[in-house]
C-alpha cells in the first residue's frame, strides 16, 4: 500500500461507482420494463376497443369502425395497423395504412393478448398484439336456435419510436445522474479522507519537527483518535528511549574526552617542565620515561574503547573451549594477593579446582579478573570477599560477593555504563570506569550473562551461562 | 612563596612540583583530598593548586571546608571539567582562579604569580623599594640599576620581605613561606640568607633590611 489516502479514495470511489452502476442498471431495466408493459397494455386496450365495435347479427359479423375516432390507422406517416380475420383465416377488416398488405402473425392467437416485436409493414420497428375475440351478439336470444358466436383474431401493431425515445432519455438521465453522484461521492470521500488523515499528518509534522539535539519529552499532538493514540504513545516511548541512548552516548563522549584530558595534561606538563631546564639530562630522561608510561596508559584506554566499539559493531570473534574456572579464580586471586594483603581483605574462595565451563578463555579471564579486581578494590578494608560456583544441570554460575555499604539498588543499573562512578570524586587514576562496561559487553557477545544484586549492604556479581543468567535475572 | 599542590595524578603532581620548585616556590604536594585539606589547614600556604576529582575528598569539598578560614590560601583550581557550570560552581565555592586541563605550564605560573600578588595586594609585577627593584615574573632583582646575583633561596627571601615591606616579618614566617613541609631549615638558615642578601646589596643597601631584635626583619620604612 503506497498511500492510505490513495487506498481509501480508490476503494471508496471504486465501491461507490460499482454500487451506483448496479443501482443505475437496475433502475434502467425496471423502468424500461415498466414502460414496455405500459406500452403493451395500451396495445391490448386498443384490441378491446375493436371488440366494442364488433357485432354479430344472426350469422353476420359487423365492424363499425370510424376512421375519425382512430385516425392513427389511416394517416400516411408513422401509422398504426390493425387486421381482423375470422378464425378460419378469412379477412374481416384491415386498416387503410396496411394498403392491402397482410400482417404476419408468428404466434398462435389465444383468448388472451399475445405480444411480440417485429418490423412494421413500413419497415419501422414495431410492437404487435394478437388476441382471439368472441364477437358480441346484438340480439341475443338464448336457446338452441341461437347461432354460435363468431371468433375473430384481432392483430394491432404500432411503432415503438416513442418507447425507444423514452428509454433513451431514461438511459441518458441515469448515466448523467450516476456520474454526478460518483463525482459528489468522490469529493465527499476526498474531504472525509483528508479530515480523517489530518491527525496522521499532525503526527508526521510533529515527528518532522523533532530536533535530535533537543528531543521533546512528549509529542504535543493535541487530541488524537483512539486508533492513533497507541502510535503516539509508542512514539513518545521510542523518543524517550532514543533520548536516553543519546544522553548515554553524549555522556560517554564527554567522559572519554575528560579521561583523555588528564593524560594529555600530564604529557604537556611533564614535557614542558623538562624542556625548561635544558641542562638537566637526568630529569629529561625521567620525564621521557614518564611520558612513555602515560602513553601506555592512554593506549590501554583507547584499546578498551576500541574493543567496546568493535563489540558494538559485532566485529569481534570468540573461541569456545573448556575453561577451568577454579584454576582461573585461584590464579587471578594469587596475582592480586598484594592488593588483598595491603587492604587487609579476607578472600574466601569456594570454587573447586576442575569446575570447567564452556567459553572463550580470554574473555573469561578478562571478566573474572575485572570482577575480582573490583571486589578487592571497592570492598571496605578488613572486610571479607567470597567467591562460589554453582552448577545445576547444564546451567552454571560464578558468584562473587563483597561488602558495599554505599551502593544502593538504584546504582545497579548504572554499573555497566562506561565511566560510571558512585562517587564523582575520583577513586583511582588508574581505574578508568570501563571495566564492567567491557565485561558486560564481552559476556553478552559470548553467550553468557553478568548480573548484579545488592542486599543488606552485600554486593553480588554473578557470571552465568545464558540459561543460568536468565534464571538469575528472573528470580 | 609557598604552594600546595593537591593532585592525584603522580606524573602531573611531580612535574608541577619540579617546575614550581625551579621557579623558586616552596612546594608541598598531596595525592588525595584528605591529606590535602589537612596540609592546607596546618600550613600557611600562599597558593593552593587544587584538582577537583580527588580520592577520598573532592576538591569541591576542600574548597567548601576552607572557605570560612580567614588565613586560607588563594586557590587555583586545576581540572579537566570545562563546562561553564563547573567553573561557576568552583568559583562560587571559593576558588580564586580556574585553569582547565590541559594547560601550558607558563600560564599556570603566570596565574600563580597573579594570585601571590593579589594575596599581598600588589598591582604591579615589579616591586620598588627605594633603589631596590624586584621583578616577580622574571625572578630578578636590581639595586641602583645593577642586577643582583641571587640564588633561588635568596631571591625568595627577598621577594617575601618585599611583598611584606613596611611590616616586621618573623623568622618563622620566612621559614614557613620559603621552606616546604619536608625541608626543615637549619636554625640559622634565615639569618645566614639575610646576611648574604645584605652583603649582595652592598654598602648602599645594607640598611634596607633591618633587624628588629626579638621580633624579626623589616624591609623598607616601617608602616605607621
Amino acid at each position: 500500500m503506497k498511500s492510505i489516502r490513495t487506498y481509501l479514495l480508490s476503494r471508496l470511489l471504486g465501491g461507490s461507482a460499482l454500487v451506483l452502476a448496479g443501482a443505475a442498471i437496475s433502475v434502467y431495466f425496471v423502468v424500461t420494463r415498466s414502460l414496455e408493459k405500459q406500452f403493451d397494455r395500451n396495445l391490448s386496450d386498443r384490441v378491446l376497443g375493436f371488440a366494442s365495435v364488433l357485432f354479430q347479427v344472426e350469422d353476420h359479423v359487423e365492424f363499425e369502425f370510424s376512421g375519425q375516432l382512430m385516425p392513427e390507422y389511416e394517416r400516411t406517416t408513422a401509422p398504426s395497423y390493425f387486421e381482423l380475420r375470422f378464425e378460419d383465416g378469412r379477412l374481416l377488416e384491415r386498416s387503410e395504412s396496411l394498403a392491402e398488405k397482410d400482417l404476419d402473425v408468428p404466434v398462435a392467437p389465444t383468448s388472451g393478448p399475445r405480444h411480440w416485436s417485429a418490423a412494421l409493414p413500413d419497415g419501422r420497428p414495431g410492437r404487435f398484439v394478437a388476441e382471439l375475440l368472441e364477437v358480441h351478439h346484438v340480439y341475443p336470444e338464448e336457446g338452441p336456435k341461437r347461432p354460435r358466436a363468431a371468433r375473430v383474431v384481432v392483430v394491432v401493431a404500432r411503432g415503438i419510436e416513442e418507447l425507444v425515445a423514452a428509454q433513451r432519455a431514461l438511459l441518458a438521465n441515469v448515466v448523467v445522474v450516476s456520474l454526478l453522484l460518483v463525482l459528489g461521492i468522490g469529493f465527499l470521500s476526498w474531504r472525509v479522507v483528508k479530515q480523517g488523515l489530518e491527525p496522521a499528518n499532525r503526527l508526521a509534522a510533529a515527528l518532522d519537527s523533532v530536533n535530535v539535539d533537543r528531543l521533546p519529552k512528549r509529542l504535543n499532538l493535541g487530541p488524537l483518535p483512539s486508533e492513533l493514540r497507541p502510535v503516539a504513545d509508542k512514539t513518545d516511548a521510542l523518543i524517550a528511549r532514543v533520548d536516553t541512548a543519546l544522553e548515554r552516548e553524549r555522556r560517554t563522549s564527554a567522559d572519554i574526552a575528560h579521561e583523555l584530558r588528564n593524560p594529555i595534561s600530564e604529557l604537556l606538563t611533564v614535557s614542558e617542565v623538562a624542556l625548561r631546564d635544558r641542562n638537566d639530562a637526568a630529569g629529561a630522561r625521567h620525564a621521557l620515561g614518564t611520558v612513555r608510561d602515560i602513553a601506555w596508559r592512554m593506549g590501554g584506554l583507547v584499546s578498551t574503547l576500541l574493543k567496546l566499539a568493535r563489540l558494538d559493531m559485532g566485529a569481534e570473534t570468540f573461541d569456545r573451549e573448556s575453561v577451568d574456572l577454579g584454576s582461573l579464580v585461584c590464579e587471578l586471586s594469587r596475582s592480586l594477593g598484594a592488593v588483598q594483603q595491603e587492604r587487609g581483605l579476607r578472600f574466601d574462595n569456594r570454587v573447586a579446582s576442575g569446575e570447567a565451563v564452556e567459553g572463550d578463555p580470554e574473555i573469561l579471564r578478562i571478566v573474572v579478573s575485572n570482577l575480582l579486581n573490583n571486589a578487592l578494590y571497592y570492598a571496605p578494608r578488613y572486610s571479607a570477599i567470597a567467591c562460589r560456583f554453582e552448577r545445576t544441570g547444564a546451567d552454571w554460575k560464578l558468584v562473587l560477593e563483597n561488602d558495599a555499604a554505599e551502593l544502593t539498588p538504584e546504582d545497579l543499573r548504572f554499573l555497566s555504563e562506561p565511566f560510571w562512578r558512585k562517587d564523582r570524586a575520583r577513586v583511582d587514576r588508574n581505574r578508568s570506569g570501563l571495566g564492567l562496561a567491557l565485561s558486560c559487553a564481552l559476556v553478552e557477545k559470548n553467550g553468557m550473562g553478568l548480573s548484579f544484586a545488592i542486599s543488606n549492604g552485600r554486593f553480588e556479581a554473578t557470571l552465568a551461562n545464558r540459561n543460568g543468567a536468565s534464571k538469575q535475572s528472573s528470580s | 612563596m609557598r604552594v600546595l599542590i593537591v593532585e592525584d595524578s603522580e606524573p602531573l603532581r611531580e612535574s608541577l612540583r619540579l617546575g614550581l620548585t625551579r621557579e623558586g616556590f616552596a612546594v608541598d604536594v598531596a595525592d588525595d583530598g584528605e591529606v590535602g585539606l589537612s596540609q592546607a589547614r596546618n600550613n600557611p600556604y600562599d597558593v593552593l593548586v587544587l584538582d577537583l576529582m580527588l580520592p577520598r575528598l573532592s576538591g569541591m569539598e576542600i574548597l567548601e571546608r576552607l572557605r570560612d578560614r580567614h588565613d586560607r590560601p588563594h586557590v587555583l583550581v586545576l581540572t579537566a571539567r570545562d563546562q561553564l557550570h563547573d567553573r561557576v560552581r568552583g568559583l562560587n565555592a571559593g576558588a580564586d582562579d580556574y585553569l582547565v586541563k590541559p594547560f601550558a605550564f607558563e600560564e599556570l605560573l603566570a596565574r600563580i604569580h597573579a594570585l601571590v600578588r593579589r594575596r599581598y595586594q600588589e598591582q604591579s609585577p615589579v616591586l620598588n623599594i627605594g633603589d631596590l627593584s624586584i621583578d616577580v615574573v622574571g625572578h630578578t632583582a636590581t639595586f641602583g640599576g645593577n642586577l643582583l646575583d641571587l640564588t633561588a633561596r635568596e631571591y625568595s627571601v627577598l621577594e617575601y620581605l618585599a611583598l611584606r615591606r613596611g611590616q616586621i616579618t618573623t623568622r618563622e614566617e620566612i621559614e614557613d613561606h620559603i621552606y616546604g613541609v619536608h625541608k626543615l631549615p637549619s636554625s640559622n638558615a634565615v639569618d645566614s640568607t639575610i646576611c648574604v642578601l645584605r652583603a649582595k646589596l652592598g654598602p648602599g643597601g645594607r640598611d634596607l633590611i633591618r633587624t628588629r631584635r626579638g621580633q624579626g626583619y623589616l624591609l623598607g620604612e616601617a608602616r605607621a
